[in-house]
């Protein structure tokens, strides 16, 4: 494989990272809304002398390129300031909730592809009304939205038969064992993963039926090639192409989506945290935030490019 | 439209306006006092047991001094960890002793006697010299430990001058001559904290803090949850608890399943629309009166509000029972411009009761006539069109009451659109609230510190508009600020009194705002765990001596 080809798809990465972080920088800015003016006026004591000494405090009557500038020359060292709304250090924050998130995320990343793949091969190959309602059921589950699953699932598991905790990341106490928050994580999980499932489920069985008639497969068949084997062996790895192409999608549908379903179930991860800072306009965590969302939709995504590149050399 | 049937469109409205508004509880109060509850008032306490409690309001730190949104009607962290010299007892509206156990006041000067046998939390000595640290640390700018530090509730204090060390166990604070200075020294400016650990802890002491309270800090992630355990060697009685477990989270439907479910034992704030389904499984709920006002603010600048006659229509047209009925008792109505059993109250004047009929009487006096066949009254050729802004999120009474206000508006012959905003958008100050282009009525409340209406008065001087203060009516009367004034300073009781009536009087008549009703606050609690969890106070706070474990 050529170096330039990983080397043209890093230099685009960090082209868009850098573009990622001027968009998110200016974008908090342009919506209405202060956000000391907003934490003085919710403790009803915004006068113009104190907002003035808190916007001082936190460096936020400076020139915004100077703003700008001192954001991204400390986030290059790692220092993302602290938040203006608990006087966190944000990389803390970051490291606590990216951890919920990416423990919900992977969890759910598990259950849409292994699910999504086993049902778009039966799909595939199953026959008559089975195969039919297999075929036509991910477009139902992909139309209605993720949360509206969530307070269903929370509603009959957890309150109505509690056979699953309602919601929360731990139990509130003596929690936080690994079963623990397996337990807490698998309503969330199924919610999160019923979407991506589907599209995987609906990718897998259209390609599968598109490549079962192609030359490759009759010729292997014609040889006596029992078809299972030809299923398992020829059809299945080429058809794992779109799969793998889709799942640098489904990453950034896992976290986009966290923000729905974490609100739903309470899960303290990036979406919550994400949902806080926008309404408190907490700009140094919506800023590290959004940026290191996107840093891993780009780096997933980059990943992706170079595993695409060795599936596909026609691609390099 | 009759007067039943409007009441029954009203509630179904505002029920609906309950289910969304319950998502979120951002009703803050600001108030560092504690409910009057003093330690030693429940010395027969059954000890023992974990309390799990849940709540939607924001936990964003535990240190009283740096705190900002402090949350009223919660369980609210430094309250449990945290004292002040003194507190005030509300029941009685007097203070009474905490960390100091007399003191002597002058015109210039309080002196503190400190309590004897205290200690921190990490173990240090609380004496003369940790109230002189904690008092310089806040209000001292020229003190090293001020340094890089914001404090939003100076306002609390403002006749604290500075501070002096006597002796060991006695501290002289001087102040400026203001009526009822002392009880301002129970406020969250002064809750006293272990210099050591502050030293220790810098910029992150937020999240462990140290005090004298009954409750060490076990852990503390903000806006998630935190873990208090009974400090052994607090001074006074011990509250019943040995384990307090505090879960935030902002959907307050999850925290009623989670009640439901057994996962929490108890929880602020249950939703009115909730309150029958939660009973119904066998769980208890109950109200207490809290220090909040809500209203709606007329703009004064704009048509139509700048005619007396419409605002008073307004406040006739407003159907203060069909909001308690929504409300399902979680909130009192109010006619006037205090509480009708508050201190100070003026009840010799016409009360805002509902009266549909003599709100069109009014606004035909004031020129807005119904057209024939028409719904909206006209005046020049211009309809009687008002927009109402409310906060995204805000609950209780007040994200009840602009449904109400609506439907009444419109039966009498208004036009009304209503926008909901997001916080910031609310109290952005060039287009929300604060500015006086954003809207004719603005949808609000006031917690008070204490129970005394001067704070809530002294919201509508002139001196309180919009940028800096909460006059969102945008009214000015050089009369009213004059009352004001003189209250501020008025050191006879009974002279301050007649002003702040006084001044009722003319807020009443002059009707900047419509009067809508006081904010109860409720927790919701598991039976089979907890026998009583009250907010003790009309500051509502869950105190922790009035806890009753089963």
């Amino acid at each position: 494989m050529k170096p330039s080809y990983f080397l043209r798809r890093t230099a685009a990465s960090i082209g868009i990272l850098f573009g990622v972080s001027i968009m998110v920088f200016a974008a908090i800015r342009l919506v209405p809304g202060d956000p000391v003016s907003l934490m003085l006026g919710k403790a009803d004591q915004a006068n113009p002398e104190l907002v003035a000494e808190f916007r001082r405090s936190y460096g936020l009557d400076d020139p915004l390129p100077i703003q700008y500038v001192r954001w991204v020359t400390h986030a290059l060292s790692g220092d993302f300031g602290r938040s203006l709304d608990t006087r966190e250090r944000v990389g803390d924050v970051l490291q606590r909730r990216l951890s919920a998130t990416l423990v919900l995320a992977s969890l759910a990343a598990v259950i849409a592809l292994s699910v999504g793949l086993l049902w778009g091969v039966v799909a595939a190959y199953a026959r008559g009304a089975i195969g039919a309602t297999l075929r036509s059921a991910p477009l139902v589950f992909m139309s209605v939205p993720p949360f509206a699953y969530g307070i269903a699932l929370g509603y009959v598991l957890a309150v109505w038969l509690r056979l699953l905790p309602s919601s929360g990341m731990t139990s509130p106490v003596d929690g936080g064992g690994a079963l623990d928050v397996l337990r807490h994580a698998v309503l969330p999980a199924v919610t999160l993963a019923i979407s991506p499932a589907s599209l995987t489920a609906r990718i897998t069985a259209g390609t599968l039926d598109e490549l079962r008639h192609e030359d490759f497969v009759r010729t292997a068949l014609a040889a006596g090639i029992p078809e299972r084997r030809v299923a398992l062996r020829h059809v299945l790895p080429n058809a794992l192409l779109p799969v793998v192409t889709n799942s640098g999608v489904l990453v950034g549908y896992m976290f986009t989506s966290a923000v729905l379903v974490e609100a739903v179930f309470s899960w303290p991860g990036v979406g919550t945290m994400m949902i806080h800072a926008v309404e408190n306009r907490d700009y140094p965590v919506l800023q590290a935030g959004a940026f290191i969302v996107a840093s891993v939709f780009v780096v997933v995504n980059w990943v992706v490019d170079a595993l695409y590149g060795i599936i596909d050399p026609r691609i390099r | 439209m009759g007067v039943s049937s409007s009441r029954g469109l009203i509630v179904s409205l505002a029920t609906l306006a309950l289910l969304i508004g319950a998502c979120t509880s951002t009703t803050a109060t600001p108030s560092g006092t504690p409910s009057g509850a003093t330690p030693g008032a429940s010395a027969t306490l059954k000890l023992g047991g974990t309390l799990v409690f849940g709540q939607s309001q924001e936990t964003a730190g535990c240190d009283y001094t740096t705190l900002v949104v402090i949350g009223g009607s919660q369980l609210t962290c430094p309250d449990y960890n945290q004292e002040p010299l003194v507190r005030y007892d509300l029941k009685t509206n007097t203070v009474v002793p905490a960390l100091a156990t007399s003191w002597e006041e002058k015109p210039d000067s309080i002196t503190f006697r400190l309590r004897s046998g205290v200690t921190f939390q990490d173990g240090s000595a609380f004496n003369a010299d940790a109230v002189v640290y904690n008092f310089r640390r806040v209000f001292d700018k020229t003190f090293p430990a001020n340094a890089g530090l914001t404090f939003p509730y100076l306002s609390y204090v403002p006749a604290y001058k500075s501070v002096t060390k006597v002796d060991d166990m006695t501290v002289r604070v001087d102040v400026s001559a203001a009526p009822n200075t002392l009880r301002t020294f129970s406020t969250t400016p002064t809750f006293i904290q272990s210099p050591a650990a502050l030293q220790a802890k810098g910029k992150d002491y937020q999240l462990g803090p140290v005090g004298t309270g009954p409750y060490k800090v076990v852990s503390f992630e903000p806006n998630v949850r935190y873990e208090l355990t009974r400090y052994d060697g607090y001074w006074g009685p011990k509250p019943a608890p040995d384990r307090i477990v505090v879960l935030r989270k902002t959907d307050i439907a999850a925290l009623v399943n989670d009640l439901l479910a057994g996962n929490i034992d108890a929880m602020a704030a249950p939703p009115a629309s909730q309150v029958d389904q939660i009973r119904a499984a066998g769980m208890k709920v109950d109200f207490f009166p809290t220090l909040q006002m809500n209203y709606l603010a007329l703009n004064v600048t704009r048509t139509p509000f700048d005619d007396v006659r419409v605002r008073q229509a307004a406040n006739f047209a407003f159907d203060k029972e069909a909001l308690v009925q929504v409300m399902k008792g979680a909130g009192a109505p109010v006619y006037a411009a205090w509480f009708p059993d508050g201190y100070a109250y003026n009840g010799d004047v016409e009360q805002y009761k509902f009266n549909a009929e003599k709100a069109r009487q009014l606004l035909d006096a004031a020129g807005w006539k119904l057209p024939s066949g028409g719904k909206v009254r006209q005046k020049d050729g211009k309809d009687l069109a008002v927009n109402l802004v409310m906060r995204q999120g805000q609950s209780g009474g007040q994200g009840s009451q602009p449904t109400v206000a609506v439907s009444n508006l419109q039966d009498v012959g208004f036009k009304v659109d209503l926008q909901v905003l997001d916080a910031a958008a609310y109290n952005d100050t060039n287009t929300g609230v604060f500015s006086p282009k954003c809207c004719n009525l603005a949808n609000a409340g006031h917690a008070s510190t204490f129970p005394d209406p001067f704070d809530w008065l002294a919201r509508w001087t002139t001196a309180s508009i919009p940028p800096g203060e909460r006059n969102f009516a945008f009214w000015s009367n050089k009369q009213y600020d004059t009352l004001i004034t003189s209250a501020r300073t008025e050191l006879d009781a009974n002279k301050r009194i007649q002003l702040l009536k006084d001044a009722q009087k003319l807020l009443r008549d002059e009707a900047p705002i419509i009067f809508t009703g006081r904010e109860q606050a409720a927790t919701a609690w598991n039976p089979n765990k907890i026998v009583a969890i009250p907010f003790t106070s009309i500051g509502s706070r869950v105190d922790p001596w009035t806890i009753v474990m089963k």
